[in-house]
């Protein structure tokens, strides 16, 4: 695969990158790729061992109805994996729509609150929320360095 | 000077033999830049546009000059500029994207004679770096005396396009010398048929210690398995077109592409650019004189003429016909067992120079069956170029060749009887938008295998490419590849016997599902935006995940 990055101003490289150079090459063929609405998910999408939200519940516009569905597809005994920077989008997502972040009662409602207060019906938590960094490289001298929070939910037999 | 010159094989030999050897080099192709400018009449003839796209010749005068002293001073090879007005003015050429894309701009060129003596100025400039640069073998990408045989190579590329130039200045605008005197042999065409080329398999591209000066686009491989076609015996002749002529193909959409007909439209061409319609009777132009139509010399269009030459003669015969796609050609060129420019004793077709400065009779240079293979003029291919896997840009040179990768410029193989240097060798590979006029014509293939386009190209999406530096670039301030460390505890914490199907929500460019894929039987990526997802696919093409693919070039 090829891509462009922006150095500085105008000036872009070049790079490509092969399956091989990680290790990938002889696993290619298990997977697929398709395009999806994750806060209106058909209905072909299910039976799955493990389901990974890699920064997209802060990404669509009902985060609540996903995470109150998604168990529905998921296999016995399988696990939920969220990873998220709760950096929910405001011009995607209704200010009721929010999973957290916001007061509720007069008090702080954080974004765990809500997902545990959600996911909680369904899933039992295993161990603690952990923080992981990434970094979003803008160009050559400009980067974004995140923290996801991510948790793991073991589905309710 | 010497007419015949041989690029130099850079991987041996004695480095002060070497040194000598390129410093003939530099200065033969020096010469036959000037020797070149020797067609135009007069001082005045250097400043007429030939063509309304480009620039005038006193721009290619200059330009291959100043390309030397603007790529040394990049390379830090040279610390001091020769004349900043002259190597900014005279730096970049006009890069015409469509045949309207009229080249406005107003410049105030200098005299010819302040040009000449720049020149001269670069002349004793290079001569004295090619005497003194220490010089250690091999030379490779990074080696100084690269960047000199970059700026031979370069001049070499420029003899060629300037000569198409002067072909299209008025005729009294230039005067015919002894040393470009044109083939004076022509005659009856002969009449074409279809000979069988074998299937196998070709190997294209080069590796980074092949032993020859390369641009970028021609490093790396791509192997492709050719099945059998049928080859025309000839390059389509002048006369075997007139047939599409008279057949009124210029004027029958259903023949062209569209592309080719909005050209034509444009351009309200009736026949190709370099024939003369003289009341009843065709006459042709060549670099620098007007003779009688050779019917039975190639024929120079551009694709797009090309192309629609063959959907007629297809309809015409019942016979699938087309152009070779760039493999197809190797696979002739392999068959044919052509030695390649530095190796051959005296050039097995009408390039390189060694003959006349013209094209010359399809019949005349035989390779095995079939007739120039290389050499007469330029072929053009049903491929638009692209990169090979493992392709890297020169770093001194980094829009010589990713400009092009946008499937609007076709490949050209072969050379032509002017193609010298790197031009002349197999594995060079120019690429010009459909409608540019080079010394170029076609042979035609029969086949029943579609053309399939490069889909390769680089992903260019603002929104896309940093996912693509996130998932697949190296590690930043020390921080690991977060998606194959939330792979990587999705794998601990899932048990052996239950990783049958893996879901992975919003998968970008694919990192994280591949990782999943190292122990789950499934897993399916999925994205809100499906431009994300184009790149995760393209890891998929087995050009990226061959093994034997990945040398990477330094
Ligand atoms: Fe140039």
């Amino acid at each position: 695969m090829r891509y462009t990055l922006k150095e500085e101003g105008n000036l872009i490289s070049y790079h490509e990158k092969h399956l091989t150079d990680f290790g990938l090459a002889e696993f290619a063929g298990k997977v697929d790729f398709l395009q999806g609405d994750i806060s209106n998910l058909i209905a072909k999408f299910k039976n799955y061992d493990l389901v990974l939200v890699e920064n997209a519940i802060e990404q669509t516009y009902d985060p609540i109805k996903f995470l109150k569905m998604i168990h529905k597809r998921m296999n016995k005994n399988s696990t939920l994996i969220i990873a998220s920077t709760y950096n929910w989008k405001e011009n995607i997502i209704e200010s009721e729509k929010r999973v957290g972040g916001f007061r509720k009662d007069g008090e702080s409602f954080t974004s765990l609150d809500g997902l545990t207060e959600i996911l909680s019906k369904y899933f039992l938590l295993e161990g603690q929320q952990i923080d992981i960094p990434f970094i979003y490289r803008e160009n050559a001298r400009m980067f974004k360095h995140y923290f996801s929070q991510v948790m793991i939910w073991r589905k309710k037999s | 000077m010497q007419r015949v010159t041989k690029t130099i094989n850079l991987q041996s030999g004695d480095p002060e033999e070497k040194r000598k050897e390129i410093l003939m080099y530099f200065h033969n192709s020096f010469d036959l830049e000037e020797k070149l400018f020797e067609t135009l009449r007069g001082d005045d003839s250097y400043f007429l546009r030939a063509d309304p796209l480009r620039h005038p010749l006193i721009f290619y005068f200059g330009h291959t000059a100043v390309f030397y002293i603007n790529k040394l001073v990049l390379a830090r090879i040279l610390d001091k500029r020769i004349d900043p007005k002259f190597e900014s003015m005279f730096a970049v050429g006009v890069d015409e994207m469509s045949w309207d894309d009229l080249n406005k701009a107003h410049y105030d060129w200098p005299i010819v004679e302040a040009v000449r003596s720049y020149r001269n100025k670069v002349r004793n400039t290079i001569d004295r770096l090619i005497k003194q640069l220490p010089l250690t073998m091999p030379i490779g990408w990074g080696n100084p005396f690269w960047i000199i045989m970059m700026g031979i190579e370069h001049s070499r590329i420029h003899v060629e396009t300037s000569s198409v130039l002067i072909r299209q200045l008025p005729r009294d605008e230039v005067v015919q010398t002894d040393f470009w005197d044109y083939c004076h042999e022509q005659g009856i065409s002969p009449e074409n048929e279809l000979l069988p080329v074998p299937s196998g398999q070709v190997k294209l591209g080069k590796v980074k210690d092949h032993s020859i000066y390369g641009w970028d686009c021609e490093y790396g491989s791509r192997k492709v398995n050719i099945k059998g076609f049928n080859a025309s015996k000839f390059l389509v002749s002048n006369h075997e077109f007139l047939k599409f002529i008279e057949a009124n193909g210029y004027h029958k959409k259903e023949f062209w592409t569209e592309e080719g007909w909005n050209w034509k439209e444009f351009q309200q061409a009736e026949f190709p650019r370099f024939w003369i319609k003289e009341e009843e009777c065709w006459k042709f132009r060549t670099m620098a004189s007007i003779v009688n139509m050779p019917w039975n010399w190639p024929v120079e269009v551009n694709y797009l003429e090309a192309k629609a030459f063959c959907n007629w003669l297809s309809k015409e015969t019942g016979i699938n016909l087309r152009l070779p796609t760039e493999a197809e050609w190797y696979r002739l060129h392999d068959q044919s067992n052509i030695p390649d420019q530095p190796e051959w004793e005296k050039a097995p077709g009408n390039i390189n120079l060694e003959y006349k400065a013209s094209p010359c009779p399809v019949d005349k240079f035989k390779f095995d069956d079939l007739y120039d293979v290389i050499g007469n003029v330029w072929q053009w291919t049903d491929m638009p170029i692209d990169a090979f896997p493992g392709f890297d840009v020169h770093p001194l040179y980094d829009d010589f060749s990713t400009p092009t990768f946008d499937n609007r410029h076709n490949l050209i193989k072969g050379g032509s009887w002017i193609s010298t240097g790197n031009e002349s060798t197999k594995h060079a590979r120019y690429a010009f938008r459909r409608h540019f006029y080079q010394h170029a014509g076609f042979r035609y293939i029969e086949t029943d295998q579609p053309v399939i386009l490069p889909e390769n190209l680089y992903e260019e999406e603002p929104d896309v490419t940093p996912y693509c530096d996130m998932h697949w670039g190296e590690d930043k301030f020390g921080i690991p590849n977060y998606q194959k460390t939330l792979a990587d505890l999705a794998l601990n914490f899932t048990e052996k016997n239950s990783r049958q199907h893996a879901l992975s929500i919003g998968c970008k460019v694919g990192r994280t599902a591949f990782e999943l894929a190292r122990k789950f039987n499934k897993v399916t990526g999925l994205d809100f935006t499906v431009r994300h997802l184009k790149a995760g696919v393209a890891m998929q093409n087995k050009e990226y995940c061959d093994i034997l693919s990945r040398k990477k070039v330094t």
